[in-house]
């Protein structure tokens, strides 16, 4: 079917075009989406105020709530039992959280929920409101980039444990931004450094969409690595996807969702903005591999079992 | 073929993600506090010292004798001891601030012998 193929009309869509389907489609995800991460925000950020103004309430620091702490802190604990200075058993069930929710859900915890990936996307939005250009970084250089995550997290994760510090804290973009620090206890001195890497990377990030989430946040590329063990991924069907590329343009991390087979690559933030660009039925899908289900159909072959989550457009067609 | 809402993986990623912290509160697993990890010994440095800690907590961190700590406080003999929290101090002693004892104590801790 065409992107601007007129459709018949059904349920409450009226006499709609493929066209405004998609649109609404859209204009639907971000509605949810806006108003999933700024809520998510907005608490991190009343807790961030309430730990800065009312020390004596036991309101939590930043530190225990972000989930990477568990990761930094994750071989101290294994081999002493014991936790790095600034790291809760809070931040460990904030990491056994994203872990669960990673193997089920995918990575929708980069696009819905981390309060830093909302702000690179409200800079994407006041970038486009401005009508600044985008770069686009060529797709050689764009994967080598993307390596910069592990790298990143290595070092990281070998200066922690050797320092037996949470070594990464003093540069932490999110932790500069959403503790804080620099609006309560504002001491350039010391805070130098972390505010210059959070400069960066927000000035990053109105060159390039996320630029922190491709190349450089440590957790991402955690994430990508178990991403492969994800239940639910978005899929696309290369018997329907008639490669008009609509679902490319729109991916924030810059995936070429056109291309992989079957699974889009687990950098996917789990946004939904290619499904729901997606015009063609059935081309762009969330679907699930359920272990343990056979097919109904006596040829199927054992093992997982797709489960297809189809844009509501889509649906409303049939 | 079943066919689902799109958007059951992101509510999937919600309900998880968070369903996971309301369970540890509602076991009273939820902890955000560093004060266990403190009473286990950890090492601390100044930037540790945190207004809830008691000045017998800051001593063991730090590595130095809390007689030391007591006498940089500045308040009267025996208002002060061990088991009192930095943040009581501010009622104590006038004009204390844990920012100002901080560099206080890591002036001293620059001046002890090394090793």
């Amino acid at each position: 079917m065409s992107p601007t193929t007129p459709t018949r009309p059904s349920g409450g869509t009226g006499r709609l075009t493929a066209y405004q389907r998609r649109m609404r489609a859209i204009g639907a995800l971000h509605h949810r989406r806006y108003a999933v991460q700024l809520t998510v925000a907005a608490l991190v950020v009343i807790a961030a105020v309430r730990h800065q103004r009312e020390s004596s309430s036991g309101a939590p620091s930043v530190d225990a709530l972000c989930p990477f702490g568990a990761v930094e802190s994750l071989w101290t604990w294994v081999t002493t039992d014991r936790l790095l200075p600034k790291i809760h058993p809070s931040t460990l069930i904030v990491g056994l959280g994203l872990l669960i929710s990673v193997i089920v859900a995918g990575n929708a915890f980069c696009g819905w929920i981390c309060p830093f990936g909302t702000v690179q996307d409200l800079l994407h939005r006041a970038k486009r409101g401005l009508h600044l250009p985008e770069l686009r970084v060529p797709p050689r250089l764009d994967r080598a980039l993307r390596w910069l995550r592990f790298v990143s997290l290595a070092t990281i994760l070998l200066l922690s444990a050797g320092t037996v510090t949470l070594w990464f804290a003093g540069f932490d973009p999110y932790l500069t931004l959403f503790s804080l620090h620099w609006l309560f206890e504002p001491d350039l001195a010391t805070m130098w450094p972390a505010l210059l890497v959070l400069v960066l990377v927000l000035g990053a990030s109105l060159l390039v969409e996320r630029a922190w989430c491709r190349y450089l946040c440590p957790l991402g590329g955690v994430l990508s690595v178990l991403g492969h063990l994800s239940i639910l991924r978005v899929r696309r069907s290369p018997t329907a996807c008639t490669g008009c590329n609509l679902c490319v343009k729109p991916c924030p991390v810059g995936i070429d969702v056109a291309k992989p087979v079957p699974a889009v690559s687990t950098d996917c933030i789990g946004c939904l903005e290619c499904v729901a660009s997606c015009p063609t039925g059935g081309a762009l899908v969330v679907s699930a591999a359920v272990p343990g289900v056979r097919r109904r159909t006596p040829s199927a072959p054992a093992g997982p079992v797709p489960v297809t989550i189809r844009p509501r457009h889509e649906r409303d067609a049939r | 073929m079943k066919v689902l809402n799109r958007f059951v993986m992101p509510t999937l990623a919600l309900v998880l993600f968070f369903g996971t912290i309301g369970v540890s509160q509602a076991t009273g697993s939820w902890v955000t506090s560093g004060r266990q990890v403190v009473a286990a010994g950890t090492p601390l440095g100044v930037a540790d010292l945190k207004g809830w800690m008691t000045l017998d907590q800051a001593a063991a961190g730090l590595g130095m004798p809390v007689a030391d700590l007591i006498g940089l406080v500045g308040a009267p003999p025996g208002a002060v001891t061990g088991a009192t929290a930095f943040k009581d101090i501010e009622a104590i002693v006038p004009g204390f601030s844990l920012a100002t004892f901080r560099t206080a104590v890591q002036a001293r801790l620059d001046l002890a012998p090394k090793g």
